[in-house]
């Protein structure tokens, strides 16, 4: 009798638990096994990816689920995932030098561009990865306040004693800076010690580090700075929000960044994965994201008006004079570019 | 026991033998048995600035979340009041909201167009405004918000234990209230005081969101530092011996001052 009630009470627990469980467990296993999901920024990119889940869904029946979080979180993922048999990310979205890294740990697969829908609708300049697929590029460029005389037009010039104290940078963009510095004091993207030598040079004359991009516009509103190393398409929004503010780009060139998507090695779902990457370089989606970001399309038939084209992107001879990466040599130095940053240029 | 096990000490082993590892750019780690990454922190000044800064703010949270919250945590213990409760939920308030959303609050509260330079403005006890967010105060203001809480209600659970006719005991044999206090209820709390200030020091040290969001660029705790070493600079090696530096300081420093306060509440 006593068994009997205890095997009852197990039974009466477990079924209360398994009852519990199950629209947990129903959506958790719905999500491990219909759907890829594509880990990406939040905010704005999160809102603009709507786009290409809608498209995705309509065209192939594919489903997608957006894992929101920082770069730096899902470039720790993926390699925490390496060794499993299947990958909780099939779709990492990040930019190029992340993508190169992953690539060398071996956490991404190498794509079947005849899988890959669209992807001829790509500018052929961007065609050099056999891993990812660039979505949109931007740069940063010199904004500088309405007011200078005298406006930078190199990333040289930042050291112009005239402004002093006045030159801004967002902590968060160091990878880009170092090499962007090293390319223009003669170094190269394959040699930082020109820019480590010229950023401490800079540190002396005084600059301002910022936590974020909307922390650098605060700071023109305010006057507090005059000139700064910002992303082309903030610089828009800046000025279409009534900031007096102005750009140029660098005369040594701008050090483009791409935004890629890419297929982990270890996907459950490496080819609906490449249909979802070749969705992302249709015209509707690439104007889209284009639009709401203020980043410039990687396809050459994205159909957004001239003027928005010219506002956001860069024209054929400015991209001839693109700084080329070095992802060979950035990649192993990542480790030391923060250490460099932190207790050298900050410290 | 098995969930103790399974969450926290196979992680921590995990870490600490990660810790023993070799950083490799291009293979993340090799493994090894290696003292090089807790050899790095000490012969890098920047790290032990790192943690005297983390120290130092863990430790001034700690001071003065018990020199805030001691008067409140009284007052909770000794009250008739009707409005007991609401100061109890004023006290819980804090606790209720997570860590990134409190932090948004005081970045609207401090920031440049925030409610305190508006204010200030307004009254015109400022003309330009006060940079408040993105120093190492703004940080102290986020963490003793959400400190203060630990130490009020530690202590008061501690003081509503204490029997108060022994203080009225000393005020009839002729002892001031300030003797009463210091001869009576001090040594009688300091249990609370051990409790609340190791819980608060505990927490401080190890705080990573207000920090990273209140602190800024040129701000650095422990915390978000080693998540940097592992998810920003991808160095788990050194990230995880960071992270054992910290447990074993916030430790000992724990052990320490508890044997100190206990000896003394023996004393006593």
């Amino acid at each position: 009798m006593t068994s009997s009630i205890h095997t009852a009470r197990r039974t009466f627990v477990k079924l209360a638990a398994a009852a519990a469980l199950t629209p947990f467990a129903s959506r958790f296993a719905h999500a491990a096994s219909d759907s890829v999901v594509l880990g990406t920024w939040g905010g704005d990119t999160e809102k603009s990816l709507s786009s290409l889940v809608t498209a995705s869904k309509k065209r192939y029946g594919i489903d997608i689920l957006l894992d929101v979080g920082t770069p730096s979180a899902r470039k720790t993922k993926l390699l925490a995932q390496l060794n499993r048999r299947r990958n909780a990310m099939d779709i990492p979205f990040l930019v190029d030098s992340d993508m190169h890294y992953l690539n060398g740990m071996g956490a991404l697969l190498t794509l079947d561009k005849a899988r890959i829908p669209n992807y001829g609708n790509l500018r052929e300049e961007f065609t050099h990865s056999a891993y990812s697929v660039p979505i949109m590029y931007s740069a940063l460029i010199l904004v500088y306040s309405k007011k200078l005389g005298n406006p930078p037009k190199s990333i040289k010039d930042l050291w112009n004693p005239e402004y002093a104290g006045k030159v801004a940078f967002t902590n968060l963009s160091y990878d880009k800076i170092i090499p962007i510095v090293s390319h223009a004091f003669g170094g190269s993207t394959s040699d930082f010690a020109a820019g480590y030598e010229a950023l401490l040079k800079l540190k002396e004359n005084g600059v301002r580090l910022y936590a974020s991009n909307e922390a650098v516009g605060n700071a023109f509103q305010s006057g507090e700075i005059e000139v700064a190393l910002m992303w082309k398409g903030r610089a828009h929004q800046w000025i279409d929000a009534g900031l007096p503010i102005a750009y140029a780009t660098p005369a040594e060139g701008v050090y483009p960044v791409f935004f890629e998507m890419a297929v982990t090695k270890n996907s459950g779902f490496p080819d609906e994965s490449q249909k979802v990457l070749g969705e992302a370089l249709t015209p509707e989606v690439q104007q889209t994201m284009a639009i709401s970001l203020g980043q410039i399309p990687a396809v050459r038939n994205s159909g957004l008006p001239p003027d928005v084209e010219e506002r956001l992107g860069f024209n054929e001879e400015e991209r001839k004079r693109f700084i080329k990466p070095d992802y060979a040599y950035l990649t192993p130095r990542l480790s030391e570019m923060l250490d460099f940053w932190n207790q050298r240029f900050k410290g | 026991m098995i969930v103790v096990i399974g969450l926290l000490v196979v992680p921590l082993i995990t870490l600490l033998r990660y810790s023993f590892n070799q950083y490799s750019p291009k293979q993340l780690m090799v493994e090894a048995f290696t003292l090089e990454n807790y050899v790095r922190f000490f012969i890098e000044p920047y790290y032990q600035e790192v943690m005297l800064t983390t120290f130092g703010l863990a430790l001034l949270c700690t001071v003065t979340s018990l020199l805030l919250g001691f008067p409140v945590a009284y007052f909770l213990a000794r009250t008739r009041s009707r409005f007991k409760s609401l100061v109890f939920i004023a006290v819980l308030f804090p606790l209720l909201v997570g860590n990134v959303v409190r932090a948004a609050g005081w970045m609207s509260f401090l920031g440049r167009e925030g409610f305190l330079n508006v204010a200030l403005a307004k009254v015109g006890l400022i003309q330009a405004p006060l940079e408040l967010m993105y120093t190492p105060y703004a940080v102290f203001v986020g963490l003793l918000g959400v400190l203060l809480p630990f130490m009020i209600l530690t202590l008061q659970g501690v003081l509503e234990g204490i029997d108060f006719t022994l203080v009225d005991a000393a005020n009839n044999l002729g002892a001031k209230p300030r003797e009463a206090f210091r001869h009576v209820v001090l040594p009688l709390s300091i249990p609370g005081i051990t409790a609340g200030a190791i819980l608060v020091f505990t927490v401080a040290m190890n705080s990573y969101a207000t920090p990273l969001l209140l602190g800024g660029p040129s701000f650095q705790m422990m915390a978000p530092t080693l998540y940097a070493q592992i998810a920003v600079a991808s160095n788990w090696p050194f990230g995880a011996a960071l992270a054992f530096i910290l447990i074993i300081v916030t430790f000992t420093v724990t052990l320490l001052s508890t044997s100190i306060l206990a000896r003394q509440y023996k004393a006593k």
